[in-house]
């Protein structure tokens, strides 16, 4: 007999109204098996008080063993929530990536030309009257019940955790243990909790095979995503990236110091088969030389354009769908492409799917949304308090971009063409080997087998002494 | 300047730890300090100044005042506009003038900027979280250095508003059942010992007797705290102490003390008057 379990993944949000309610999430496994998710997505469309966040999971076990919990502010109604398509949480994951750009050495003889190539390098990507009448007992009113999508959702309110906590497992789940304190914390703020399982014929029917996100709208003043109860049994940091769709500029945390990830170097050639990787590396040594208590700004940038385009940038329509309320229904025409981008190669050519890539979009039409994207890795230690967060006036661009610019290998003989061939590209090489080395922490003969490339020694007088006869 | 005046007036004490905190913060804890806004906050503060004294003398004993007030909005305010930067910096001098009573000027002038500017302005903010954990040490060192050496500077009220602000997020986590680390965590915040060391701690706005002053600090505590754990706005602390400011008028009618005057010559000078520390009744 399986005896249903509840596991604690990680916690979403907290966003509390006035009455001081707060708002967590954490996943909920229905069988004693260690799920664990690597990264979480949440999309957050703030503007004012008015909050829509979108939960991606990335949960890998069965989907009958899935369920959520989120503490919620205020009561749900059932407009109030929604499932939405798990692509527009891809797309915007795309579009606000860390990218690699690829550059061609001109001739030095001659004349330049550049391409750009952009590389995704996303890691993560990640009742009955019975029923209520014990619930009634145990402190906990069931305020709600709906079904949403493909989820069935309960939204809860208790007035003590022993009675949340006992109701839970006695309706099949198992909280993990040291839960209840957290649990306490939130309920003393007021908070309502809602419960989501999938409804397995429901999914059947509507044909999907993985977890759609789920959504939800409401308004408060607090503008913060609780990590605590996710952080109870979590065996090691844990991955969040936060996209915050905001109207005034890009979003920070207010209790944690919020780095941006270095950015605009150039690196060799050979990252660009294991992007992901060195990604993945300098992420972890620039985490670990921030003492492990920051948020990273990976993008921050205007919805409606970007340089060089990782993804396109969302339509209004898919803005929409994410929850920007303020994006108006008559925007909902696809994004225009302004223009083809600078650094369009002026020389002969690329190969065909380096001019496949998008390069850059202009702004067509303000659409009045700024995105950030903050990379969080949080265990108990070292993110003790809940994230909070603060929308600031900061409209300025950046984006985690790096470059690698390939050699030229022309025969040229001119004297440009030696210096660059004997000098400058041997130098440059060498830089781009140590830089990459600083910033991952790999030895200089590591993973990407990068080497230092020394310079090339000075041509002997006789080298070239009968090459001509 | 008379040297025995530099030695005795505490602003100069602050200017030079607020000078180290820029430095530090934009060079080591590469907290964004624009150079040019930082000069023209600095000249924009100063140049004012000058232009509101009556005269030499004045314009000169109230420089470090103007300078101080110029250092903590580099510190605090951040935009992407050079003329909020020039407009916060006259508000913070303007506002000294404007606003006072019986000659005393009613509001701190940097926290009354920063309130004015980041209401008015969607491009002008304050960045609590960028003051860290990691910058606390030093700060912690650096403010208790200028409480040490300008002995004039009202570190009863810094003390009293640490101690305050303290106890209320210990007794927020003992109620709500929470993990020490978690007020530990509020307290360790870089942001909290500038307001604590460099803010509420100025003279001129706080109250002045003693018992004035610790209740003021409690206040002041209690208010931000109120903001944060209540309202769920942030800079509960900036805004708490502009908020609390008419306190002082009551405290001060109801628990007088001596009004604070920043050393000038003659108070330092014993031929001429006898120095009860630097202040005046």
């Amino acid at each position: 007999m399986h005896k249903p379990s509840l596991l604690l993944l990680y916690i979403f949000l907290l966003f509390t109204s006035s009455s001081a309610s707060a708002f967590c999430g954490f996943y909920v496994a229905r069988a004693d098996q260690s799920l664990y998710n690597d990264a979480s997505q949440v999309v957050l469309v703030r503007d004012g008080n008015r909050t829509v966040i979108t939960m991606n999971s990335n949960f890998r076990g069965d989907v009958d063993e899935f369920a959520i919990v989120i503490p919620v502010p205020t009561l749900l109604e059932e407009g109030q929530i929604n499932v939405a398509e798990r692509t527009l949480v891809e797309h915007l994951d795309a579009y606000t990536a860390p990218r690699l750009v690829e550059y061609f050495d001109e001739d030095p003889c001659q004349m330049l030309y550049r391409a750009e190539m952009m590389q995704d390098s996303a890691m993560a990507p990640g009742p009955t009257m019975r029923k209520k009448a014990r619930a009634k007992n145990l402190g906990v009113t069931i305020e709600a019940e709906y079904a949403i999508g493909e989820y069935d959702i309960l939204i809860l309110s208790a007035t003590q955790s022993g009675g949340l906590t006992t109701w839970l497992q006695e309706s099949g789940y198992k909280i993990p243990p040291g839960a209840a304190p957290t649990i306490r914390s939130y309920i003393k703020q007021g908070m309502k909790f809602f419960v989501a399982k999938v409804n397995l014929a429901t999914q059947e029917k509507l044909g999907y095979t993985y977890l759609r996100p789920i959504q939800i709208a409401f308004e408060s003043p607090k503008f913060m995503l609780p990590i605590r109860l996710g952080m109870v049994n979590a065996d090691g940091p844990q991955d969040m990236y936060v996209y915050a769709l905001s109207r005034n500029g890009r979003v920070e945390t207010q209790n944690y110091r919020t780095v941006k990830i270095p950015t605009g170097m150039d690196l060799p050639v050979k990252i660009k088969d294991d992007f992901g990787n060195f990604y993945k590396a300098m992420f972890d040594k620039q985490y670990a030389a921030n003492n492990r208590n920051v948020a990273f700004l990976e993008y921050a940038w205007d919805m409606a354009w970007c340089d060089p385009c990782a993804a396109d940038p969302l339509t209004p329509a898919q803005l929409r769908q994410l929850g920007v309320f303020w994006v108006g229904e008559n925007q909902n025409k696809p994004m225009p492409r302004v223009q083809p981008a600078l650094g369009r190669p002026l020389g002969p050519s690329l190969g065909p799917s380096q001019q496949a890539q998008p390069r850059r979009i202009m702004p067509p039409q303000a659409v009045d949304v700024f995105v950030t994207r903050l990379h969080v890795r949080y265990d108990n230690e070292h993110f003790p308090e809940d994230l909070m967060f603060v929308e600031t006036g900061d409209k300025q661009n950046f984006q985690g971009r790096y470059v690698i610019r390939h050699a030229w290998e022309g025969e040229g003989t001119c004297p440009q063409a030696k210096t660059y061939r004997e000098k400058t590209l041997p130098q440059r090489q060498s830089e781009e080997a140590k830089r990459l080395a600083n910033l991952t922490g790999w030895s200089l003969e590591g993973p990407t087998g990068v080497k230092p490339v020394k310079p090339a020694k000075p041509p002997q007088w006789w080298e070239k002494l009968w090459q001509d006869s | 300047m008379n040297i025995n005046l530099l030695q005795n007036d505490p602003r100069i004490y602050q200017i030079a730890a607020l000078s180290i905190l820029v430095v530090v913060a934009t060079a080591v804890f590469d907290i964004q300090i624009v150079a040019s806004h930082a000069l023209a906050i600095i000249t924009s503060a100063l140049g004012l100044q000058c232009l509101l004294s009556q005269n030499v003398s004045e314009a000169l004993k109230q420089s470090p005042s103007a300078l101080i007030s110029a250092l903590s909005l580099c510190l605090l305010l951040r935009t992407g506009d050079i003329s909020i930067a020039i407009l916060a910096a006259l508000i913070a001098i303007g506002s000294k003038r404007v606003i006072s009573r019986h000659g005393q000027h009613v509001f701190n002038p940097t926290a009354f900027s920063l309130v004015v500017v980041t209401l008015l302005f969607d491009n002008a903010w304050i960045s609590p979280g960028q003051w860290g954990q990691d910058l606390y040490l030093f700060i912690l060192i650096i403010g208790t250095g200028v409480m040490v050496s300008g002995k004039a500077t009202r570190t009863d009220i810094s003390l009293a508003f640490l101690v305050s602000y303290a106890g209320i997020c210990l007794i927020r986590a003992a109620y709500l059942g929470d993990p020490i680390a978690i007020p530990l965590h509020q307290l360790g915040n870089g942001a909290l010992l500038i307001f604590a060391f460099f803010m509420i701690s100025d003279p001129r706005t706080t109250p002045r007797s003693r018992a004035g002053r610790l209740i003021f600090a409690g206040t002041v505590a209690a208010v931000a705290a109120c903001i944060g754990f209540v309202f769920y706005q942030p800079n509960g602390l900036i805004y708490s102490l502009v908020i609390c400011a008419p306190l002082v008028i009551l405290l001060n009618k109801y628990l007088p003390g001596s009004q604070y005057c920043w050393p000038t010559f003659h108070s330092i000078n014993p031929s001429i008057q006898s120095t009860s520390g630097v202040r005046h009744a």
